[in-house]
C-alpha cells in the first residue's frame, strides 16, 4: 500500500515556519531583553536628548578634521589628539593654529595634514607650568588663545599664568604679565587690532589692550570688530533668524536667544560664530544670525559630535571659530576633543568674501530664509 | 551622606552647600562648614572626610577656559578640623544662563567620589558629552586621569582596581550597550565584560563585582561572560564593602541573594 504523497513544497514551507518558530522562540527566551529604564545616577548610559525642532542647513558640511578622544598625540589628523581645544588662528602658510588648552600647548595643523606641537613642554592634561625659552622647552598653563601678529609673530594667552607671550623664530617670550591685583589677569581669546595692537578678553569678560611695551590699560571702548572677534559674554543679542526643522532653512524662522558667543573671524560682512550656551554654528552680519549647524529644541541643546549636513551635525562645545580661504571654516570643539571643519554654501561665501554692501547680503538673507526675526 | 566611627555626615547641595555632622547617639546637627560651592560625593574614611566641589573663580564662567571657568576642587577635612584642597581639575557647571541642555542630568552632580584605597580617591567627573575618572592622591598632589569615556558612565574600585563602565567595542554605537574596563594591569586598561545593558551600576561587595543593570550581573576577572543572577525591577545597586544592597526592590535595601560566590 502505498502512503499519501507529500507535496516537496508543503514539506519546504513547514520546515521554514518551523525553522522560524524556533529562531523567534530563542530569540525572545533566551536574546532579547527589554529596554532598561534612562540611567539613575549616572550609571553607563548615554546623555538623555530629544528629538530636535531646529536644525541646521543642509547645504553646510561638517566634518571632523583632528582629534577623537582626549589625549596628546601628534602625527596626521586621523590619529592626532588634543584634549580642551578653545581657539584657533591660520597662519600665513595656510597652517591651523590651536591652543589646545588642557594639553598645555599650541598645536599647528599643517596644510600637508599633518599635527605638530609648536608650544609647550608641561605634562599632558596635568596642572600646566611656567617658563619661557625655547618653544619646544616653554611650559605653558592653559593657554585660550592664539593669534598672528602683522610681523607673522604668533601671540599666546597663557591664561593660567596671566600672560601674554610671542613666539618668535623659535623663542617665546614675555609680552605682558598680569596676575592677582594687576590690570591682567586670565587673558583668554586674542585678536590683534588694525594696527596691530593687542586685545584679549579676560575670564570674567573684561576687555584689555595691551601696547607693544606690555603696558596693559582697560580700554574706554572696544571696536565692534575686535569685540566680535573676542567673542562677548552674557546675553548680548536677542532672536536669530533660523532654518526650518527639515534643514532646508524655507519654512518659518523660528527664534531662540543667542548664549555666549564664541570668538570669530569673518570675511567681509558675515561672521562665523560658535554659540557657546547653545552649542551651534551661526552666521551672522548685521541684519540677523542664521543658524548653519546644530540641532536643538526651543528649550534644550543637542550635544554631541555628528558629523554630517548642518542639519544632522552636532557640537560638543563649540567655542571659537576661523573663516578660512576657500569657503572654509573651522570651530574649535572643546568638550568634543576636536577640530571641525565646516564647509560653507556658495552663496554665503560669495556673500562673505566679497565687500558687498550689507543690504545686498541681507536682501540675500531675506530672500532665502524668510523675514527677518530680529529684535525678540 | 558618609558614615564616621561616631556620626553621621551629611552634604547639604547647592551653590551655598554645607557640610554636617549628626552623633550617632542622636543629637542636633553640628555644621562643620558652610558656603561651598556645589559640594558633593561625601566619602569618610577613617576620621578624614573628603568631598568635591564645583567653583567659578570670579564667578563668571567661560567653560572653555579651563583655568578660570568651572574648576573641580577635591577637599579634605582632618578630624582636627582643617580642610585643605587636595586636586584641582577643570570641570563643568552649566551656566545660569545657558538653556537647560541636554548636558545637565539633574540626579549627576557635576563630581563625585566614587571610591577610595589606602592612597587615592577615584573621582567622576560629568561633563557634557562624557564622564571624566580621575585618580587623586589622598596626600594631595596633581590628580590623574584614568579614562574618559562618552555617556554617563559608572566606576567602582575592587580588590585593588578601578573598573569602569564605557560604551561597548563589539556593538553598534547606537545599541545601549555598554562594556567594562579594568585598569591596573601591566599592559593597560582592559575589558572584562561586553554586551552589558546601559543604564546600570557597578558595585563590589568586597567579594565580587557586580553590574546591577537590567540583570544582576556577576563580571569576571578576565573577559569572559558575566554571569546573570537576577532580574531587577530598578538599576540600582550599592555596597557598604561587605554586602551587595539592590534598591528600589521594595521599600527597604534588600541585600541581593546568592551575590556571594
Amino acid at each position: 500500500m502505498m502512503g499519501r504523497q507529500v507535496s516537496p513544497r508543503a514539506v519546504a514551507v513547514v520546515t521554514i515556519v518551523l525553522l522560524g518558530i524556533i529562531q523567534f522562540a530563542y530569540w525572545r527566551l533566551l536574546v532579547y531583553r527589554e529596554p532598561g529604564p534612562p540611567p539613575r545616577g549616572g550609571g553607563g548610559g548615554p546623555i538623555p536628548t530629544a528629538p530636535p525642532t531646529v536644525v541646521g542647513r543642509t547645504d553646510v558640511t561638517v566634518e571632523t578634521l583632528a582629534g577623537s578622544e582626549p589625549g596628546f598625540q601628534d602625527g596626521a589628523t586621523w590619529q592626532a589628539r588634543f584634549c580642551g581645544p578653545n581657539a584657533l588662528a591660520l597662519a600665513p602658510d595656510g597652517a591651523l593654529l590651536v591652543s589646545d588648552s588642557r594639553n598645555h600647548r599650541i598645536r599647528r595643523i599643517g596644510p600637508d595634514g599633518q599635527v605638530t606641537t609648536l608650544v609647550g613642554a608641561s605634562e599632558p592634561d596635568g596642572p600646566g607650568g611656567s617658563s619661557l625659552g625655547p618653544a619646544e622647552s616653554t611650559q605653558l598653563c592653559y593657554p585660550s588663545g592664539v593669534a598672528v601678529a602683522p610681523d607673522n609673530s604668533i601671540l599666546i594667552s597663557d591664561t593660567g599664568n596671566h600672560r601674554i607671550l610671542r613666539l618668535q623664530s623659535g623663542q617665546v617670550t614675555l609680552v605682558a604679565e598680569g596676575g592677582a591685583g594687576k590690570p591682567l589677569r586670565s587673558p583668554g581669546p586674542i585678536a590683534v587690532g588694525p594696527v596691530g595692537e593687542i586685545w584679549v578678553r579676560q575670564a570674567d569678560g573684561s576687555v584689555r589692550q595691551v601696547s607693544s611695551n606690555g603696558l596693559v590699560v582697560a580700554p574706554s571702548s572696544v571696536p565692534p570688530s575686535v569685540r566680535a572677534a573676542l567673542g562677548e559674554a552674557g546675553e548680548p543679542i536677542g532672536a536669530v533668524m533660523t532654518a526650518s526643522p527639515d534643514g532646508n532653512g524655507v519654512a518659518e524662522p523660528t527664534s531662540f536667544r543667542i548664549g555666549t558667543r564664541g570668538p570669530a573671524v569673518g570675511s567681509g560682512e558675515i561672521r562665523i560664530v560658535p554659540d557657546v550656551t547653545h552649542h551651534v554654528l551661526l552666521a551672522e552680519n548685521t541684519g540677523g544670525s542664521l543658524l548653519l549647524a546644530g540641532r536643538r529644541t526651543e528649550k534644550v541643546s543637542i550635544l554631541g559630535m555628528d558629523d554630517g549636513t548642518g542639519a544632522r551635525a552636532s557640537f560638543a562645545g563649540p567655542c571659537a571659530a576661523l573663516v578660512a580661504p576657500g569657503g572654509l571654516a573651522y570651530v574649535a570643539d572643546y568638550e568634543g576633543h576636536r577640530i571641525r571643519r565646516v564647509r560653507l554654501p556658495q552663496w554665503l561665501v560669495d556673500g562673505g568674501a566679497a565687500p558687498v554692501t550689507g543690504s545686498r547680503v541681507n536682501r540675500n538673507m531675506r530672500r532665502r530664509f524668510g523675514r527677518n526675526d530680529r529684535g525678540g | 551622606m558618609a558614615l564616621g566611627s561616631d556620626a553621621v555626615f551629611i552634604i547639604q547641595h547647592g551653590a551655598k552647600g554645607a557640610l554636617l555632622r549628626i552623633p550617632a547617639t542622636g543629637g542636633a546637627a553640628e555644621v562643620l562648614a558652610e558656603g561651598l560651592s556645589h559640594p558633593a560625593g561625601l566619602k569618610a574614611v577613617g576620621s578624614d572626610l573628603y568631598w568635591t566641589e564645583t567653583v567659578v573663580p570670579g564667578g563668571t564662567s567661560l567653560p572653555f577656559v579651563p583655568s578660570s571657568g568651572a574648576m573641580i576642587r577635591v577637599m579634605a577635612r582632618a578630624q582636627n578640623g582643617a580642610a585643605r584642597v587636595l586636586a584641582e581639575w577643570p570641570g563643568y557647571l552649566p551656566s545660569a544662563a545657558a538653556s537647560p541642555s541636554a548636558s545637565t542630568n539633574q540626579d549627576v552632580p557635576p563630581a563625585e567620589i566614587l571610591a577610595t584605597d589606602e592612597t587615592s580617591l577615584y573621582v567622576r567627573l560629568s561633563r557634557p558629552m562624557a564622564t571624566e575618572f580621575i585618580r587623586v592622591p589622598r596626600a594631595g598632589g596633581a590628580a590623574k586621569r584614568i579614562a574618559a569615556e562618552l555617556g554617563r558612565q559608572h566606576g567602582v574600585h575592587h580588590k585593588g582596581r578601578f573598573y569602569w563602565t564605557a560604551p561597548s567595542l563589539e556593538a553598534t554605537p547606537n545599541s545601549g550597550m555598554v562594556r567594562v574596563i579594568s585598569e591596573g594591569r601591566s599592559d593597560g586598561p582592559e575589558t572584562v565584560a561586553e554586551w552589558l545593558v546601559q543604564g546600570g551600576r557597578l558595585a563590589s561587595n568586597g567579594d565580587g563585582l557586580f553590574y546591577a543593570g537590567d540583570y544582576l550581573f556577576r563580571i569576571p576577572n578576565r573577559l569572559a561572560f558575566p554571569r546573570r543572577l537576577q532580574r531587577l525591577t530598578e538599576p540600582r545597586a550599592a555596597s557598604d564593602g561587605k554586602r551587595l544592597l539592590l534598591l528600589g526592590e521594595g521599600p527597604e535595601p534588600k541585600v541581593a541573594s546568592g551575590a556571594r560566590s
